[in-house]
């Protein structure tokens, strides 16, 4: 079973060509073995590589070709024969976590992270101490770089995500283990390329990037905010809208109300200046918006919020 | 004392016990198709599927409008028509449209070619819920509307048996609380090589164990002198001793066809196929288990859910297989052991239509309507309900369910356990009228 899983990911491509290289993740050499990390090989330090460290767009570790965001493969094998460990012995793994794969009300939920924790718990575990490299079907963790806004421009800043993991087995078996990932700008690239508008802009650099549109939030028009931010609904979903909130439309106030920054129920909600029962400072549970995202959407409805053309001073200057 | 109350406390799980009055039963509509008269000392495995299970990809529409709608709802996780011609099932009785299982489910497809499963499309309940955990309590609960109190299934526990006869085991570390009701006692065995006591030479036998805990709890020779809550705790402790003894003598090292399966599903199953291959062999029962939970998680494919690999795939394939070795298993013990077996699946909801990425990434997020499956050898087999159409979407653009799921719960109930009525009190909103998939 396990090994025509492998085949039917080798022939869809989803292994990696190259070997192997197992990254054992930290802990006593005498249990480390019990879960390593494989996949794209990690890189940094090349003494000791515990780190996937990677250029964006660079093939030969990024698998995606979207601009600003680095794509790895991971997966985890159990009970791997592994020579620098000598001392570590096969054991039987009943459970496996990953920090922050759950709920999906954690801020720091990571849905990546959730598709590793699921392969090993409901995939591939239990495993017992005569089985050897047993491995997780490959999940796909993307870390997109981070974007630095400035007045008239934006910069590519590194992305980083960190993959915190536990197995466990009876009698108190434990081996928790942690890789780094790291997403670096390629030379030369900027966030503005290829932006077409300062919402498209917004887009990208406010609501993709401060995770507004990911799974399960402002991705989709749902109860209770019924707002979609997705790239095709957000301008006509929020310019000259009525708000659900009940207090912030009994206040007249619309979620963008065009060339009125101050009667805009968006910026009242990404700054967290709010009146009672207007709810929560978004994004809920993340840090504040940078001055420059809020200077960037301010000036976006001041000057009328149009769906096209370059209009603030702070965004990406028009091509 | 090698027996300490937390030992006692940490071996298994018991519900309170008191007993409610049992409600009238009266006879219930029949739906469609023809009634099976409902077997004596029935079998039901429930499997949930947890997470919200993408239903329009397990049951795929093969041809017709329906087709395109799903293949432009789906660019990237959408089964392609040229890999379903091996798992095709019975069209649609509504809309008439072919629809085929996921092609990770060869296993269950050759039971359903003999006529030994009942898909159920459509399935789902008013103002869905998206919530895993609001949407877990009402399928739970069978209650769409008031909060979470008891199971569904511990109501007709309760209603049915006495709280001694303990014939409902969650094959997990907790209890499900589909089987929670004020007077329905269940066990929460998650391996049975676990569910026993160690050996004490203080307490070498059921009796002595007994006499222990009764000491622990401050049971007194004289009843007048103890309290009802230590005499309750003393009983629930015996006839947990008494089970565990039971449970103890359940041979598990057999050669099973769900053995080379090696996920943790396949292991569960394997333990509820042991429990019913001991009691199968014995005239007296002594388990007495006929009720069981078991739980495959994972579905919650917000990304990468994948169409032919990947996460659905490999868990529909997981789940096939599973329940195709499981009654292989109890056919190969008897034969009316097999005939007196169901297997169930649900989960909380199933998935939004349009998927949310691109390429490798696309998941979907959560949705409404779904389908389930029934799987037995007394299964009236084929396609009931209806596939919700894609061009006729609900207000937030998820499925429109055409199946209530408590008609589900009220063909099993009357269909399979033998309680024909109106299901006031097992159900809230009856009644429901039945689907004939039994």
């Amino acid at each position: 079973m396990r090994y025509g899983l492998l085949v039917a990911m080798v022939v869809f491509g989803l292994v990696p060509a190259s070997a192997p290289a197992f990254t054992a993740g930290g802990g006593p050499a005498s249990t480390d073995c019990l879960a390593e990390f494989d996949g794209t090989a990690a890189n940094h330090p090349p003494a000791a590589p515990r780190e996937i460290r990677c250029t964006d767009n660079d093939s030969g570790c990024d698998d995606d070709p979207t601009p600003g965001v680095c794509q790895f493969q991971v997966r985890v094998c159990f009970n791997v024969p592994d020579p620098q460990r000598p001392t570590c012995a096969p054991a039987d793994l009943e459970t496996f976590s990953v920090d922050n794969e759950q709920p999906d009300t954690n801020p720091l939920h990571d849905f990546d992270f959730q598709t590793l924790e699921d392969g090993a718990t409901f995939l591939t575990l239990p495993v017992d101490h005569s089985e050897s490299a047993v491995c997780t079907p490959l999940a796909l963790m993307n870390v997109p770089l981070t974007i630095k806004l400035f007045p008239g421009g934006s910069i590519y800043k590194r992305g980083k995500k960190t993959i915190r993991t536990a197995v466990r087995g009876p009698n108190g078996i434990f081996d928790g283990d942690r890789l780094k990932l790291t997403c670096q700008p390629a030379e030369g690239s900027t966030p503005c390329d290829g932006v077409t508008s300062t919402f498209d802009q917004i887009q990208r650099h406010v609501f993709q990037a401060a995770s507004c549109t990911r799974s399960t939030c402002h991705n989709i028009s749902q109860s209770p905010h019924l707002l979609s931010l997705a790239p095709l609904e957000a301008h006509g979903e929020l310019v000259g809208v009525l708000p659900t909130n009940f207090a912030a439309a009994a206040a007249g106030k619309r979620r963008v109300d065009p060339g009125n920054a101050g009667n805009s129920f968006l910026l009242d909600k990404i700054t967290g200046v709010l009146e009672a029962g207007e709810g929560e400072r978004m994004p809920r549970g993340l840090k504040r918006l940078k001055p420059t995202a809020v200077d960037l959407v301010t000036q976006w409805i001041a000057a009328g919020a149009p769906a096209t053309g370059f209009v603030a001073a702070v965004g990406c200057p028009a091509p | 004392m090698a027996l300490t109350r937390r030992r006692f406390l940490t071996r298994s799980a018991l519900a309170g016990a008191a007993i409610t009055a049992p409600h009238p039963l009266l006879r219930a509509m029949l739906g469609p198709g023809t009634a099976h008269a409902a077997p004596s000392n029935p079998i039901l495995v429930l499997v949930q599927l947890e997470g919200g299970n993408d239903g329009l990809n397990t049951v795929i529409p093969v041809a017709g409008a329906q087709r395109g709608l799903y293949e432009t709802a789906r660019p990237s996780i959408g089964v392609p028509a040229v890999n379903l011609s091996a798992t095709l099932i019975d069209n649609d009785p509504v809309t008439h449209d072919a629809l085929a299982l996921h092609p990770a489910m060869t296993a269950l497809k050759t039971l359903y070619d003999a006529g030994k499963v009942a898909v159920i499309n459509g399935v789902g309940y008013p103002n869905q819920n998206l919530s895993h955990f609001r949407s877990e309590e009402i399928w739970f609960g069978a209650d769409p509307v008031a909060p979470f109190g008891d199971g569904w299934f511990g109501r007709y526990l309760e209603t049915t048996f006495s709280p001694s006869d303990l014939v409902a085991v969650d094959v997990d570390s907790t209890l499900n609380p589909i089987f929670v009701a004020p007077g329905a006692n269940t066990l929460a065995i998650v391996r049975l090589s676990d569910f026993r006591l160690p050996d004490d030479p203080l307490a070498p036998d059921l009796a002595a164990k007994k006499l222990a805990l009764d000491t622990l709890y401050g049971v007194e020779a004289n009843p007048l002198e103890t309290s009802g809550l230590q005499r309750t705790i003393a009983a629930s402790g015996d006839l947990l001793l008494s089970k565990i003894a039971d449970y103890a003598l359940v041979p598990t090292g057999w050669s099973s066809n769900l053995d080379p399966l090696g996920t943790s599903l396949a292991r569960r199953l394997k333990q509820v196929a042991s429990i019913l291959r001991y009691d199968a062999g014995l005239p007296t029962a002594p388990t007495g288990a006929r009720f069981f939970h078991v739980r495959l998680g994972g579905f919650d494919t917000h990304t990468q859910q994948g169409a032919l690999t990947q996460r659905q795939p490999l868990l529909l394939g997981r789940l096939s297989d599973a329940i195709a070795a499981f009654l292989a298993d109890l056919a190969g013990i008897s034969t009316a052991l097999a005939d007196r077996t169901l297997v169930v699946t649900f989960s909380e909801f199933g998935r939004r239509p349009a998927e949310n990425d691109s390429g490798a990434n696309a998941g979907t997020d959560h949705g409404a309507s779904s389908v389930l499956f029934a799987v037995g050898n007394a299964v009236n087999g084929g396609v009931y309900g209806r596939v919700p159409a894609l061009d006729d979407l609900d207000s937030s653009k998820n499925l429109k369910f055409h199946t209530d799921f408590r008609r589900v719960y009220a063909t099993i109930i009357d269909q399979w356990l033998g309680a024909p009525g109106d299901h006031v009190g097992l159900l809230p909103g009856a009644p429901f009228s039945t689907l004939g998939f039994l």
